[in-house]
C-alpha cells in the first residue's frame, strides 16, 4: 500500500491555516535559495571542485566536498572579495600618489559613464540583465506568499546577484568613501550605495514593464532592450581601454576628455604602471610586478581549472551543444565566475569548430568582401576619406550589407547549409518585416561606432596601436559574447541581434583599421596589408583562438594550418605590440633610438621564442624544432648553397631597385610624419645594427613569417596563395618605402626555404640582405 | 462530502483577446472525489487547471476550492492547494533536499515536522538515492516525482495535477495512481489532466471531456461508455468514446 502521507495522508480536518508567510520570511527564504545555490556553485565549478579526485561522480561533489563553514563562505564570496580587495588597493594607491583631488576628478568621469549606462539598462528594463527572472515567476506564484512579496524578493535577488551592476558602480563609491577618509570602510559604503542603486533601476525596470511597456512584446524595444546596455558597457569599457592605451604613448582620448595621460588607478594599465615604477624604482616596481604576476596566475589558474575540469571529456569527442546545456552549463549562474565563462565561450567554439569547419572562411569572405566594398568607394570617390559624414554612411551601408550576409550566416547554421545557400533568404528577410530593425541595427550601430572610431583612430596615426585597440575591441567584445550567451539568451531574435551587433563591432574595427590607413593615401602597400592583417586577425581572434587555445592545450587534437597559422599572426601581433610598448618606455627613460630600438628588438624577439617554444612543448610531439622549420632539412651543404644562391638575387635586385628609383623615393613614399625607419635608426649605431638587423631581426622575423605562418599553410594550401599571404604580412612589418625590394626579397627567402626545406636557409638570406643594407647605411 | 469539501465551478470563462481558451464552464467536484480531465491537445484543460490554482485571471465567472475563493485570498488558497503544473519549474543547482527544505519553510512547517515529510516523500518516490544530486541532473520522470513531492509536502486537501504521469515508467506510474486514490478515500479532492485513458478509467471517478475549450460529456467513465454503447448498439470503451466524442465534434463543426 502505498502511503505517501502516511498517518498524516488524509486531509485535514481541520480550519486551513490562512495565514501566508510574511513578506520579510518572504525575502528571506528565497535570497537563502540563491545563497544556496551559489553556495553549492562554488562548490561544484570553483577552485575546490577542480581539486576533485579525476573518477569522482560529479553529482557527489556538493556534499561530499562541503569543508568547513568559513571555507563555504568564502568560495561563495571569491569574487566579491577579489572585487573589493582589487578596487580598494588601485583607490588606495592613487590618493595616496595623487592626491584626494585628483581622484575626485577620475571618480566624476567614471561615475558619468557609469550613471548614464545605468540609466540606459533602468530606461530599458533592468530585467534583461537576468534574463532567468521571468522563468521561476509562475512557480513562485504558487506558493503560499503574497505575490508582491515574493516578486520583490525576485527583484532583491537580482540586484544583489548581479555582478554586472557591481562592477560598473563599485570601484566609483568605494574611490569616494577612500577619498572621504573612510579607509578600510570606504568598500563596505560601496557595497551600501552601489547595492541601494542597483535595486532602485531594477525596480525602475519592473515598474516599467508592470506598467505595460511592452518591452517584452515589441521587437524594437526588445532589440533596443539588448543592445542599449550593451553598448553602453562598449563605450565604457572601450574608453577604459583607450585610457590604458595612452600609457602606451598613444593619446586616444586626450583632447576629447581633456584628460592628463596619467590615470594610474586603471586595471587595464597595471603592467603598464607596474613597468613604470620599475624605473622609477627598481625595487618597488619589482614588487608591483610579482603582484599583478602572482593575481594573473590566480586567476588564469583558476579558469584553466575549471575550464578543464568542464570540458576535458569535450576534447575530440566532439559532443554536442545541448549535452554541454544538458550539463546546466548555459545560462546558469556558473557563467558568472570566470572560470565559467571562459569554459563557455572556449567550449562552445570548440563544438562549433567541429560542427562548422567551413564558418570560418565563410565569415572571412563576408569581411572581406564588406571591407572590399568599403575600400573601393573610398578610393573611387575623391575626398570621401576626409570628410566624416559620408564615413558614416558608408559604414551604415556596409553595416546592412554586414546584416543581411550574417543572417544568411546564421540561417545557414541554422539549416546546416552552405555559406551562402541563403544569401536570397536572408536578403529578403532585410526586406521584408525586419527591414526597419535591420536599418535601426545598422544606424545605432554604425553612428556612435563610427564616431567613435574616428575620434580614436585619428590619435592612433599607424596601424599597430590601432591593431592592439582591435584586439582589446574583440577581446571584450568575446566576454559580452560569453556573458549574454551564459545568460541563456537563447532565443533566436535576441541572439541574431547580439550577433549582429558582435559582427557589426568586428566589422567596424577592421573598418577603422582600414580607415586610419586610408587618411595617408601616400601610404598604399601599408594600408593594404594592414587591412589584411587585420581582417586576418579579427577573424582568427573572434572565429579561431579561443578554441584554437582550447586545442592547444590538448596534445591528441590535431594540428591543423589554421591553427598555427592563427597562432602565428597573434604571435606577429604581441611581437608589434611589445616591440612598440618597449620602444616607447625606453626612449621615454631617456635612451637613445638606437639603443631602445634593440632592447625592443630583444625583447620582443625573447618573447616570441620562449611563446614559441612554450607552445609547442604543450604540443608534445613530434620534435620540437621540426615544427618550425628548424632542422637540417636536405643537409647543410644544401642550406649553405641555396642561403647564398638566393641571397644574390635578393641583395642585387635591392641595389638595382635604390639605383633606379633614387632617394627621392624614400621621401615621397615615406610619409613627412611616420617614424624613421628600423634600419635608419639603427644605421647610426653599427652594434645595434649588428644585433638586431643581422642576427636577433632575421631570426625572429623567419621564425613567425616562415617558420609558424608559411609553413603552417603550406601543410595545406600551394606555394603561391602561402607565399602570397605570408609576404602580405610580412610586408606590415616593414617601411612601406622599401616595399618593391622587400616584396621581391620574399620570393628569394621563400625559395631558399622551399628548395632546402630548412629554416636556416632563410634566415641565411634574410641576415645577408639586411647585412648589405646596414652596411651601405652605416657607411653613409 | 459536499463541494464544499471540494471545488466549485461557475461559468468560468477565460479568453485570450481573440481566442476562447475557456467557453462558460459549469462544474462541482465533492470532495473526496478525483475527477480526469480529458481532451486533445488545445482544449482547455491547462486553462482551467491554471484558473482553478488562481494563476489566471478568468474572463468570466467564479471558482471556489473548499469554499474559499479562488481569486481572492489566494495566500490561503495555496496553503490547501498541491499544485503539479506540466512542465515543473527547477533552479538550477539545488539538490532535491533544499529544495524540499525551502518548500517547507515557505509552507510554514517546523524544521522537524518539514524534514521528516521530506524524507518520507523522497523515500516514497525512491528519489532517496539522488536526493543530494542537483537537479539539473535527474531525469524527467525523476523530475516529475520531485515535482509531485513538492506538491505533496505541504499535505494540501486539493490536489491540482497537470498530467502527472507524462515521463514516467509504468511502476511509478502505478504508484502514483495507488497514492491518488488513497488520498481521495481519505477525503481529498483530486483534479487531474491526462492523455492516458486507462489512468482516467481506473482512477477516475468522474472523468470530463473538454473540446475546444467547451465541456463535451461528463460523467463516470462507465456511465459514459454505456451511455454510447447504448446509442451506437455495441460495447465501447473509453477510447472509443473519446475519440468519437471529440472526432464527431471536429467533423461536425
Amino acid at each position: 500500500m502505498i502511503s505517501l502521507l502516511s498517518s498524516e495522508a488524509t486531509p485535514r480536518a481541520s480550519a486551513p491555516n490562512r495565514d501566508g508567510i510574511s513578506a520579510p520570511q518572504a525575502f528571506r527564504l528565497l535570497l537563502g535559495l540563491r545563497l544556496q545555490r551559489w553556495r553549492n556553485l562554488a562548490l561544484h565549478f570553483g577552485p575546490l571542485a577542480a581539486r576533485a579526485p579525476a573518477g569522482a561522480p560529479a553529482q557527489r561533489r556538493s556534499s561530499t566536498r562541503a569543508g568547513s563553514g568559513a571555507g563555504r563562505l568564502l568560495l561563495a564570496a571569491w569574487l566579491p572579495i577579489f572585487l573589493c580587495w582589487q578596487s580598494f588597493r588601485l583607490f588606495q594607491s592613487t590618493a595616496h600618489d595623487h592626491g584626494v583631488a585628483a581622484l575626485l576628478g577620475r571618480s566624476a568621469l567614471l561615475c558619468t559613464l557609469n550613471v548614464s549606462s545605468l540609466l540606459l539598462m533602468t530606461l530599458l528594463g533592468a530585467r534583461s540583465w537576468d534574463t532567468r527572472g521571468d522563468a521561476d515567476s509562475e512557480w513562485l506564484s504558487t506558493l503560499p506568499a503574497p505575490v508582491w512579496a515574493l516578486r520583490a524578493a525576485k527583484l532583491v535577488e537580482a540586484a544583489v546577484f548581479n555582478p554586472f551592476v557591481w562592477l560598473q558602480l563599485f570601484p566609483f563609491f568605494a574611490g569616494l568613501g577612500i577619498a572621504g577618509g573612510l579607509g578600510p570602510f570606504a568598500p563596505l559604503l560601496a557595497l551600501a550605495i552601489s547595492f541601494s542603486l542597483s535595486l532602485g533601476s531594477v525596480l525602475a525596470g519592473a515598474v516599467g514593464e508592470a506598467t505595460g511597456f511592452a518591452l517584452s512584446r515589441s521587437p524594437a524595444l526588445r532589440f533596443l532592450r539588448f543592445v542599449a546596455p550593451m553598448l553602453a558597457l562598449f563605450v565604457f569599457v572601450g574608453t577604459l581601454a583607450c585610457m590604458a592605451l595612452s600609457k602606451l604613448g598613444v593619446d586616444t582620448l586626450g583632447d576629447w576628455l581633456s584628460f592628463s595621460q596619467d590615470l594610474p588607478w586603471l586595471p587595464f594599465s597595471e603592467p603598464a604602471r607596474a613597468l613604470l615604477a620599475l624605473r622609477a624604482a627598481p625595487a618597488r616596481g619589482l614588487a608591483w610586478l610579482s603582484l599583478f604576476a602572482v593575481e594573473m596566475a590566480a586567476w588564469i589558474g583558476l579558469g584553466t581549472l575549471t575550464l578543464r575540469k568542464l570540458y576535458r571529456a569535450d576534447f575530440g569527442a566532439g559532443l554536442e551543444l545541448r549535452s554541454v546545456r544538458a550539463r546546466g552549463v548555459t545560462g546558469s549562474a556558473a557563467g558568472r565566475s570566470l572560470g565559467g565563462w571562459c569554459g563557455a565561450v572556449i567550449g562552445k567554439d570548440l563544438i562549433w569548430l567541429r560542427s562548422n569547419p567551413t564558418r570560418l572562411a565563410g565569415s572571412t569572405l563576408q569581411v572581406v568582401l564588406f571591407n572590399a566594398l568599403a575600400i573601393a568607394a573610398v578610393r573611387l570617390v575623391p575626398g570621401l576619406h576626409t570628410l566624416q559624414l559620408p564615413a558614416v554612411a558608408l559604414l551604415a551601408v556596409g553595416t546592412l550589407l554586414t546584416v543581411i550576409l550574417l543572417e544568411g550566416l546564421l540561417e545557414a547554421e541554422r539549416a546546416a547549409l552552405g555559406h551562402w545557400a541563403t544569401l536570397p533568404r536572408s536578403i529578403s528577410w532585410v526586406l521584408s518585416r525586419k527591414v526597419l530593425l535591420a536599418v535601426a541595427l545598422g544606424l545605432a550601430g554604425a553612428l556612435p561606432a563610427a564616431s567613435y572610431a574616428a575620434s580614436t583612430v585619428a590619435n592612433f596615426g599607424s596601424s599597430v596601436p590601432a591593431l592592439a585597440y582591435a584586439a582589446a575591441c574583440v577581446g571584450l567584445l568575446g566576454f559580452f559574447h560569453a556573458a549574454f550567451w551564459m545568460r541563456g539568451v537563447d532565443a533566436a531574435a535576441p541572439v541574431s541581434v547580439l550577433q549582429g551587433m558582435l559582427r557589426l563591432a568586428q566589422t567596424l574595427i577592421v573598418a577603422s583599421i582600414l580607415y586610419a590607413g586610408l587618411r595617408d593615401p601616400s601610404r598604399p602597400v601599408t594600408t593594404a596589408a594592414t587591412f589584411i592583417l587585420a581582417v586576418a586577425f579579427a577573424c582568427a581572434l573572434w572565429h579561431g583562438l579561443p578554441q584554437r587555445a582550447a586545442l592547444a592545450l590538448d596534445r591528441s587534437a590535431a594540428q591543423t594550418p589554421a591553427l598555427t597559422a592563427s597562432y602565428a599572426l597573434a604571435t606577429l601581433l604581441v611581437l608589434q605590440f611589445v616591440r612598440g610598448f618597449v620602444l616607447g618606455v625606453a626612449t621615454s627613460s631617456g635612451a637613445s633610438l638606437p639603443k631602445a630600438t634593440t632592447i625592443a628588438w630583444l625583447t620582443s624577439g625573447w618573447m616570441v621564442l620562449s611563446s614559441s617554444l612554450l607552445w609547442l612543448w604543450m604540443r608534445g610531439s613530434p620534435a620540437l624544432s621540426e615544427r618550425l622549420g628548424l632542422c637540417a632539412g636536405k643537409g647543410r651543404r644544401v642550406i649553405l648553397r641555396e642561403g647564398l644562391l638566393w641571397s644574390l638575387p635578393a641583395i642585387l635586385f635591392n641595389q638595382a631597385y635604390w639605383a633606379v628609383a633614387g632617394a627621392h623615393a624614400t621621401q615621397s613614399l615615406q610619409p613627412a610624419s611616420a617614424p624613421p625607419a628600423t634600419m635608419t635608426v639603427l644605421a647610426t649605431s653599427p652594434i645595434a645594427a649588428l644585433v638586431v638587423g643581422v642576427m636577433a631581426g632575421p631570426i625572429v622575423e623567419e621564425l613567425v613569417f616562415r617558420g609558424m605562418l608559411y609553413r603552417s599553410l603550406r601543410t595545406r594550401w600551394a606555394v603561391l596563395p602561402c607565399w602570397l599571404l605570408t609576404t602580405a604580412v610580412f610586408l606590415t612589418d616593414h617601411t612601406p618605402a622599401a616595399a618593391i625590394p622587400v616584396l621581391f626579397g620574399s620570393v628569394c627567402i621563400t625559395l631558399a626555404f622551399e628548395r632546402s626545406r630548412s629554416l636556416y636557409a632563410a634566415v641565411l638570406v634574410h641576415a645577408l640582405y639586411n647585412g648589405v643594407l646596414v652596411l651601405q647605411l652605416v657607411r653613409r | 462530502m459536499t463541494a464544499r469539501d471540494g471545488i466549485t465551478i461557475e461559468a468560468l470563462s477565460k479568453a485570450y483577446g481573440e481566442f476562447r481558451a475557456l467557453e462558460p464552464l459549469d462544474l462541482q467536484i465533492a470532495g473526496g472525489e478525483v475527477v480526469g480531465l480529458l481532451g486533445p491537445n488545445g482544449a482547455g484543460k491547462t486553462t482551467l487547471i491554471r484558473l482553478v490554482m488562481g494563476l489566471l485571471v478568468p474572463s468570466s465567472g467564479r471558482a471556489q476550492v473548499l469554499g474559499m475563493d479562488c481569486f481572492g485570498d489566494r495566500v490561503a488558497l495555496k496553503r490547501q492547494i498541491g499544485y503539479l503544473p506540466d512542465t515543473p519549474f527547477f533552479y538550477d543547482y539545488l539538490t532535491a533536499r533544499e529544495l524540499l527544505r525551502f518548500l517547507s519553510e515557505v509552507h510554514g512547517l517546523e524544521r522537524a515536522q518539514g524534514v521528516r515529510r521530506s524524507e518520507r516523500l523522497l523515500a516514497e518516490l525512491e528519489l532517496a538515492d539522488a536526493a543530494d544530486d542537483f537537479v539539473t541532473q535527474y531525469s524527467l520522470g525523476m523530475k516529475k516525482k520531485l515535482a509531485l513531492a513538492m506538491a505533496l509536502l505541504h499535505e494540501p486537501r486539493v490536489l491540482l495535477l497537470d498530467e502527472p504521469t507524462t515521463g514516467l515508467d509504468p511502476s511509478s506510474s502505478r504508484q502514483i495512481r495507488q497514492f491518488l486514490r488513497s488520498f481521495a478515500d481519505g477525503g481529498g479532492t483530486v483534479l487531474l489532466s491526462t492523455h492516458w485513458l486507462d489512468m482516467a478509467e481506473s482512477l477516475c471517478d468522474r472523468v470530463i471531456i473538454l473540446q475546444r475549450g467547451s465541456l463535451v460529456a461528463s460523467g463516470a467513465p462507465a456511465e459514459l461508455c454505456a451511455r454510447t454503447s447504448a446509442a451506437r448498439g455495441n460495447a465501447q470503451s473509453l477510447e472509443q468514446v473519446f475519440l468519437q466524442l471529440t472526432g464527431a465534434r471536429e467533423t461536425g463543426s
